[in-house]
């Protein structure tokens, strides 16, 4: 007997209606669905195995496993490889035979949402709240599924639902937080997200959410802890997407802060940075003028601290110590020299074009 | 290549003792099937075992090509043939794909190329099928030690073959007379493991009739293997594929 799970399609064009009972030969009419059904089902029951069955209006699908294990185990682990597709028949199958089963519910909704079909998701997800008002997945799948719809307004409530239905779930918390970001509710938004934090220390999306909720309720406490948080994001996924967006952040704060120094303003200290480079630049010629530029942007992947003036950097292709600022500053440099239309990923147009004229006189 | 079990090294010996000439092993990362054997022929000195690297046990797979060495040369001289698909069998199928439904011009385009695909599958299963089911009691009464491989390879095969029942290039879709090759091998799938559900699903494709009945000529047919191509044409004449190919002697 095959202790492998099996599986085979068969247009329902194909299928010998001789083997139905009479009632039940009309194609595609509910009778020939459920016949169908039962025929697998039967035959491989007979052989000491179970089927699962689906049949839509074009063919039918059947997975069949040996009779000890669980169906909705298999089933599972495909949508956790990633095959939703073929996972959804069998999870549908089993939801009309057992349509009161959560679980089956729960994992039908998440898979339409995945796939784009929020109504199917929706109506699945309702259904297993309505059995279980406890399953806080599932009102934050519905959540989910209503955001992606881009229905706001609707994604809140069972948001917070969720978060009711079982305070300490992290992943709810981190929706729930996330969708009060969205609508700029900043302080109930870090409240949640720090409770995520507690449920979920080591999740890149918490930690940057909780960083985001303080930089934007603000105060030097808060945007220090925020900055704290983006680093450990920067350092523990690197390369991630969140990474990514965490290096953006604090690019951008920092960019703020050094502004906010001179009153908005230009900043001296650059503009003598830059114009130092561009004399560097001519003096060493282009390509080593390249190699300097790309070295402190590699290093800017860790993150420089351009708020801090002490000397903490050096450089092996130039010598000497430098704040994060001169770095920053001789790299904006280098890459409009190389190229006007390239961005550093930071404005320092303004310092760059004093400096040029100052140079030019 | 991997170290071969010393049943498959005494079958290859066999292969050598009786056809007179070595076996050289060439490792080929192209090869679409785990391993094959071809023949030595036009003053070749040595017949070439041609493998995949694989993790899987490359035995059973040898085993079964061997078989079809060793029954072509248990044949006298004049009594050995090669199996000669005919280059329009193609043509054969055309009107099989079309019959009862109304093809557009996609399917009608399509319609030359997957016949000839259709012609080759169905050449290959009525070449290979019925030979390979004698090969397959062979390996099982003589090399118990191949048996776990033998199942899973025949398993294996067997969800390739269910894969068929569905597949379709626009509407067109293997025609169900040539799927009786398919069907006869998962009754006798079902039958060497003690399975029994290999067969379910060509039941319901109404395919199992004649599955059986190829099953039933078959056993009727003595198994040596000076009667490989009798059964050949035997099934060839229950499917309605007789004209497709043609036996020529075979020449070292």
């Amino acid at each position: 007997m095959s202790s492998q799970p099996t599986s085979f399609k068969l247009p329902l064009s194909k299928f010998d209606i001789n083997l139905l009972p009479a009632d039940a030969r009309r194609i595609g009419s509910d009778a020939f669905k459920l016949a169908v059904s039962m025929h697998f089902a039967t035959q491989y029951a007979a052989k000491g195995q179970q089927a699962l069955v689906s049949v839509d209006d074009e063919e039918v699908q059947v997975l069949t496993l040996p009779a000890k294990s669980n169906p909705l185990e298999f089933v599972l682990s495909m949508l956790q490889s990633g095959r939703i597709k073929e996972a959804l028949p069998y999870l549908e199958s089993m939801g009309k035979s057992d349509p009161n089963n959560v679980q089956v519910l729960y994992n039908l909704g998440i898979a339409y949402s995945e796939l784009g079909q929020f109504d199917e998701a929706i109506i699945r997800l309702k259904r297993a709240v309505q059995l279980n008002p406890r399953h806080a997945h599932a009102w934050t799948g519905i959540g989910v599924a209503y955001q992606r719809m881009g229905k706001r307004e609707l994604a809140l409530e069972p948001m917070q639902k969720a978060a009711d239905a079982d305070p300490t779930d992290g992943y709810s918390r981190r929706n729930l937080g996330a969708m009060l970001m969205g609508l700029q509710r900043y302080d109930e938004a870090l409240a949640h997200l720090r409770e995520a934090r507690r449920a979920l220390p080591h999740d890149a999306q918490t930690l940057y959410g909780l960083a985001a909720a303080l930089e934007a309720v603000g105060g030097d406490i808060s945007v220090d802890e925020a900055d704290e948080l983006y680093q450990i994001v920067i350092q523990r996924w690197p390369g991630s997407d969140v990474a990514e967006r965490a290096r953006t952040a604090r690019t951008k704060h920092a960019h703020q802060n050094m502004r906010l120094r001179v009153g908005g303003g230009l900043r001296p200290d650059v503009m003598m940075y830059i114009a130092d480079a561009l004399d560097t630049f001519d003096k060493v010629g282009p390509a080593k003028a390249q190699q300097i530029a790309f070295e402190i942007a590699m290093k800017g992947q860790q993150g420089l601290d351009i708020n801090d003036p002490d000397q903490k950097y050096t450089l092996n292709t130039l010598p000497g110590k430098f704040s994060g600022l001169h770095l920053v500053s001789i790299m904006f440099a280098g890459m409009k020299a190389l190229d006007p239309n390239m961005d550093p990923g930071i404005d320092l147009k303004a310092e760059y074009g004093a400096a040029m004229e100052m140079r030019r006189k | 290549m991997q170290r071969l079990r010393a049943v498959t090294g005494g079958i290859l010996k066999r292969v050598e003792e009786q056809t007179g000439k070595s076996i050289q092993f060439m490792r080929d990362e192209q090869l679409s099937m785990l391993a094959t054997l071809q023949i030595a022929r036009n003053g070749a000195d040595f017949h070439v075992l041609r493998y995949r690297p694989s993790n899987e046990p490359l035995d059973y797979m040898i085993a079964f090509q061997a078989g079809f060495v060793l029954r072509l040369f248990e044949n006298e001289p004049s009594q050995r043939f090669d199996f000669a698909p005919s280059p329009t069998a193609g043509g054969y199928v055309e009107p099989l794909l079309a019959v009862g439904q109304a093809l557009g011009p996609a399917d009608k385009n399509a319609l030359p190329e997957f016949a000839k695909f259709v012609a080759q599958w169905a050449l290959m299963n009525l070449r290979s099928l019925p030979i390979g089911m004698r090969i397959d009691c062979w390996i099982a009464t003589e090399y118990p030690e191949l048996n776990e491989l033998q199942r899973a390879s025949i398993a294996l095969q067997q969800q390739q073959n269910v894969d068929l029942l569905s597949y379709k290039l626009g509407k067109l879709t293997i025609p169900t007379p040539l799927m009786g090759a398919i069907a006869a091998y998962a009754v006798f799938a079902d039958r060497m493991t003690d399975c029994g559900t290999f067969a379910i699903p060509y039941e319901a494709a109404g395919l199992q009739g004649q599955g059986r009945e190829l099953m039933r000529l078959w056993g009727e047919l003595p198994a040596d293997a000076e009667n490989d191509c009798q059964l050949i044409d035997t099934w060839a004449a229950k499917v309605g594929m007789s004209n497709w190919y043609t036996w020529i002697p075979y020449r070292p």
